[in-house]
């Protein structure tokens, strides 16, 4: 054989050297929504969609690439933009890339969150009010910005910086002895993650160094500036009615934590593969509260009733955590792979708490009264909670043909936990064995079929409702009936029992899902999506009801179904329309019907405008609960700007 | 179109299963392999993929096609499409050891073969498109969420219930708490990997974004770190406000905080309360920092 000679790729002979080979393309959606025949409780549907009306940049899609990979100071670059201008939802995301020389990403997010269901947390709805005593008109804003230099080179450095903030008002409740009040609430946290590390790069290696640092503040204000607040207690309690006049709580958290990163990934043989990471941090807060009350209260533990209230604290917490874990990948034959999985995941905090507590105004609640009229009371705690998950996991997956393997294997889970609040100790340990099979059978292209199985059981639970002595299957498989036409569908259970004395404790939750996808292969005349899952959830579980004392049960019951689809269908000049939507039917506990049916069009007017439109429907209806239901249009008009 | 070649491979030999490069006489390539294949050729030049292509030091420069298809010059020969590795029809297993003979060591893929995707033959071709990415960062057929939606249709039917992370929406996405190829992710407590995500380094993936609910509190909620949040939420979607697993929360608390002392840890002492006044029935509106809390062992404030 002769030496190749090296020619030119087609696309070198047009290659210049000063980036003009950039290729840009882009589009941009800009529209105003209507909102349309509203009906219903507004707040319910704030809670759920939250889709105003108004002007609004629907998307925005950019995108350049060099195709000679000789950009001067970029290779490749997107950005996308969705919901700007008033939606609860903004996103933004940059990616930028010179190859061999650095990557840049960015992620920003504005999410606003609205909860106010007027049966949830409502225990005035008897009277009238229709405000829940937990609802929020609150944001979230999330910023993740890493820049790695030198990807893929030995070394490769990077930074990044991560900034999560909630903030906004809402409502919530302060409980005395007696009577709770509905206050107004406002939240604030902020948490900053700083990262700076380096990945070294060797042929059958690769190692990550990081370090990390976490800052966290949490500032809350809960308070009501004047007026009377009867609470939630209709009638008088010992002859008193117990009512806030004045209220002022101001809770700061401030804290921080280093985080240390290294893993590490080696091929030191062609048939072994190794992965391990160990992660510490040491999260520590340190914590101010105060309260100031005004009104008229009742002390249960000094059978007094008081109308002041002064309230300090402060307190500290830690809780360092180590996480580790170690997976092989051993391939002893072509056909044979031993999977080994080792995990250690451990945390200790400890926790102290000081309490001051000054009453003024205080009387007995019968007989003459007392001169006396202060009370002090300090109170100290101190805790530790001690967390320790360990696994180990084995499995072998074995190809019986080119086409279809088998596993099988085995989990073994030992925890220790341990909990102390003052000198009371509650020490628990379990372990857990869990069997794991599985085959896998893929024909590329044209079908497929998997089985996951689980069959657990242990010495003991955490909790009531974790699953103890359980069986868990999936499948799922998938047939391309011809090129345009594929059909998948899954099947899911879960069944657990446990038996235990005092538990009593029986879930059973199966899932099904099938769906069609029809995409012919060179034509985009039309494409198609139809699906269908339905998923039964039986709870069965024991109880104490608190004011009898006696035996109940919890039967829980949600079984969902769920249709939808989505049409693509070209009509004339490249003009398109689209409709389907989606609806959820939910019987048992909370039988509900949500539909969402929508359509569209994209109409071309020119090379780069194109008119689009989009209509939705909502439709909430709680069959037991008229007053939790709503339906509105959502009116999209607009332009589609490309280049 | 073995006269567009440049090349004077050896004629009818057929690409070596091995990722190992034949001899370099075998090849043809990417001009050779662009004149009939030209559109591809262009596509695969704006990936990320191109850098073997062009960069002076690299192994595969100007063949970068034969990188990964095998050394071409018997296909052109043949003349009738044979003769090339086609990862359309090869088993996942072929075309998986010609992906991880680059990216074996990577960080986040080299643990994949312990992935469910892994156990399960995926090969990385279902998710990923060498030539015509529609999604450009990582070479996605598909944007994320309608990938995973592709398969996983019983999940994404969950994010249509009425409380739900807005996935639909865009506001969050399937990766931003799921790692695809698990890599460093969260490994299963007690049933199934959900291929989780880290936050921070080693804390679940909610505290992503719900960092308010970190901590760490003096008193904590210890099924918070034993069974982690889906005890008590359904986070891809529910029909129950706050994406909780019952529709009233009395059942919620009482299921757990029920008279079992010595059974489980978490059986601290159950309410007294008349849960039959509406005062009573949402636990929550009066223990309200449940998540854990700073003041209150019973979370009331």
């Amino acid at each position: 054989a002769q030496e190749t000679t090296p020619a030119s790729s087609p696309a070198t002979g047009q290659q210049t050297d000063d980036g003009t080979g950039m290729e840009a393309t882009g589009s941009i959606d800009i529209g105003y929504r209507w909102k349309a025949g509203f009906g219903g409780n507004e707040d319910m549907y704030r809670s759920i969609v939250n889709l105003g009306q108004g002007p609004r940049l629907l998307g925005a899609n950019f995108s350049l690439a060099n195709p000679l990979g000789k950009g001067k100071y970029v290779d490749r670059l997107q950005f996308n933009a969705n919901s700007w201008g008033g939606d609860p939802y903004n996103t933004a995301r940059l990616f930028a890339e010179k190859t061999g020389v650095y990557q840049f990403s960015l992620d920003y997010r504005n999410v606003k969150y609205f909860n106010n269901i007027p049966l949830f947390a409502n225990p005035l709805l008897g009277q009238g009010i229709y405000t829940s005593q937990q609802a929020f008109d609150s944001s979230r804003r999330t910023m993740d910005f890493q820049l790695t230099f030198l990807p893929g080179k030995a070394v490769s450095p990077y930074i990044a910086y991560s900034r999560d903030s909630g903030f906004g008002p809402g409502v919530t409740t302060f409980s005395g002895d007696g009577n709770e009040f509905p206050v107004l609430n406002q939240l604030r946290d902020t948490s900053d993650y700083y990262r700076g590390g380096a990945t070294l790069n060797f042929s059958r290696a690769n190692i990550l160094l990081e370090q990390g640092f976490l800052t966290f503040k949490d500032d809350q204000r809960i308070y009501q500036t004047g007026g009377t607040n009867p609470g939630n207690r209709p009638n008088p309690l010992l002859g008193q009615d117990i009512v806030l006049n004045e209220f002022d709580q101001n809770y700061h958290a401030r804290g921080s934590t280093p985080v240390t990163r290294v893993q590490a990934t080696a091929i030191p043989w062609s048939k072994l593969t190794m992965t391990g990471r160990f992660v510490y941090s040491r999260p520590s807060t340190d914590f101010n509260y105060d309260l100031r009350s005004l009104g008229n209260f009742l002390s249960f533990e000094l059978f007094r009733i008081y109308s002041q209230e002064w309230d300090a604290a402060a307190s500290q917490a830690n809780r360092p955590h180590e996480l580790g874990d170690f997976q092989i990948e051993f391939r002893p034959h072509d056909r044979v792979r031993i999977l080994e999985d080792i995990t250690t995941d451990q945390f200790q905090g400890t926790g102290s708490s000081s309490l001051a507590r000054s009453l003024a105004g205080t009387q007995p609640l019968s007989g003459p009264p007392d001169p006396n009229n202060t009370f002090s009371t300090s109170s100290a705690d101190s805790t530790g909670l001690k967390f320790g998950m360990n696994q180990n996991q084995l499995e072998a997956v074995v190809n019986l043909t080119s086409r279809l393997s088998v596993r099988g294997g085995e989990r073994y889970v030992w925890s220790d936990s341990q909990i102390t609040l003052n000198d009371e100790l509650n020490k628990v340990s379990l372990t857990r064995n869990i069997a794991l099979a599985g085959f896998s059978y893929r024909l590329p292209r044209k079908a497929s079929l998997s089985l996951d199985f689980e069959a657990g059981n242990g010495s003991r639970v955490y909790t009531r409702t974790d699953t103890f002595d359980y069986k868990k299957v999936r499948l799922r498989g998938r047939y391309q009936f011809w090129d345009s036409l594929m059909v998948s569908g899954s099947f899911s259970l879960l069944n657990n029992q446990n038996g235990q004395s005092g538990i009593n404790n029986d879930f059973k939750s199966h899932g099904y899902s099938i769906a069609l996808a029809y995409t012919p292969k060179g034509s985009d005349r039309i494409v198609a999506n139809l699906n269908y899952s339905r998923s039964d959830l039986n709870s069965d579980i024991l109880y104490i009801i608190p004011q009898f004392l006696t035996s109940g049960r919890s039967l829980y019951v949600a079984d969902s179904n769920y249709g939808g689809g989505e049409v693509d269908l070209r009509v004339v000049r490249n003009a398109r329309i689209n409709f389907g939507g989606a609806l959820i039917s939910t019987t048992g506990n909370l039988p509900l019907r949500f539909y969402q049916p929508h359509g569209g069009f994209v109409i071309p007017l020119q090379k780069h405008v194109a008119l689009i439109a989009d209509w939705r429907y909502y439709r909430y209806k709680e069959s037991n609960l008229a007053l939790q239901n709503f339906k509105t249009n959502l009116i999209t008009g607009g332009f589609r700007f490309s280049y | 179109r073995s006269q567009q070649s440049q090349t004077q491979a050896e004629p009818k030999k057929a690409a070596p299963s091995s990722v190992t490069p034949p001899a370099k006489a075998e090849y043809a390539t990417s001009s050779a392999c662009a004149a009939c294949h030209d559109e591809l050729f262009k596509k695969f030049l704006k990936n990320p993929h191109q850098a073997l292509e062009v960069l002076a030091n690299s192994e595969w420069k100007d063949r970068a096609c034969e990188s990964c298809h095998g050394a071409g010059q018997a296909h052109i020969d043949a003349g009738d499409g044979s003769q090339i590795l086609s990862f359309t029809k090869e088993p996942m297993n072929d075309t998986n050891k010609r992906c991880r003979s680059c990216h074996g060591v990577h960080p986040q893929l080299a643990a994949m073969p312990n992935s469910m995707h892994g156990k399960n033959q995926l090969a990385c071709t279902e998710c990923h498109s060498i030539h015509d990415a529609k999604h450009p960062v990582h070479l996605l057929s598909k944007a994320p969420t309608e990938l995973c939606s592709s398969c996983h249709t019983e999940i994404f039917a969950s994010f249509g219930k009425p409380f739900s992370h807005h996935l639909r929406e865009k506001a969050v996405s399937c990766i931003d708490c799921h790692l695809p190829h698990q890599g460093f992710g969260i490994k299963p407590r007690i049933t199934s990997n959900l291929q989780l995500q880290h936050a921070h380094g080693n804390e679940s993936a909610c505290l992503k974004c719900h960092t308010n609910v970190r901590g760490p509190f003096v008193f904590e909620h210890f099924p918070v770190h034993a069974e982690g949040c889906m005890s008590c939420h359904e986070p891809h979607g529910s029909t129950n406000p706050k994406m909780l697993t019952r529709n009233q929360v009395q059942f919620l608390c009482l299921e757990c905080h029920s008279f079992t002392t010595g059974v489980t840890t978490a059986s601290q002492p159950p309410s007294f309360h008349n849960l039959q006044s509406p005062r009573f029935q949402n636990c929550t509106t009066c223990h309200i920092k449940i998540h854990g809390s700073n003041v209150s062992p019973a979370f009331l404030r």
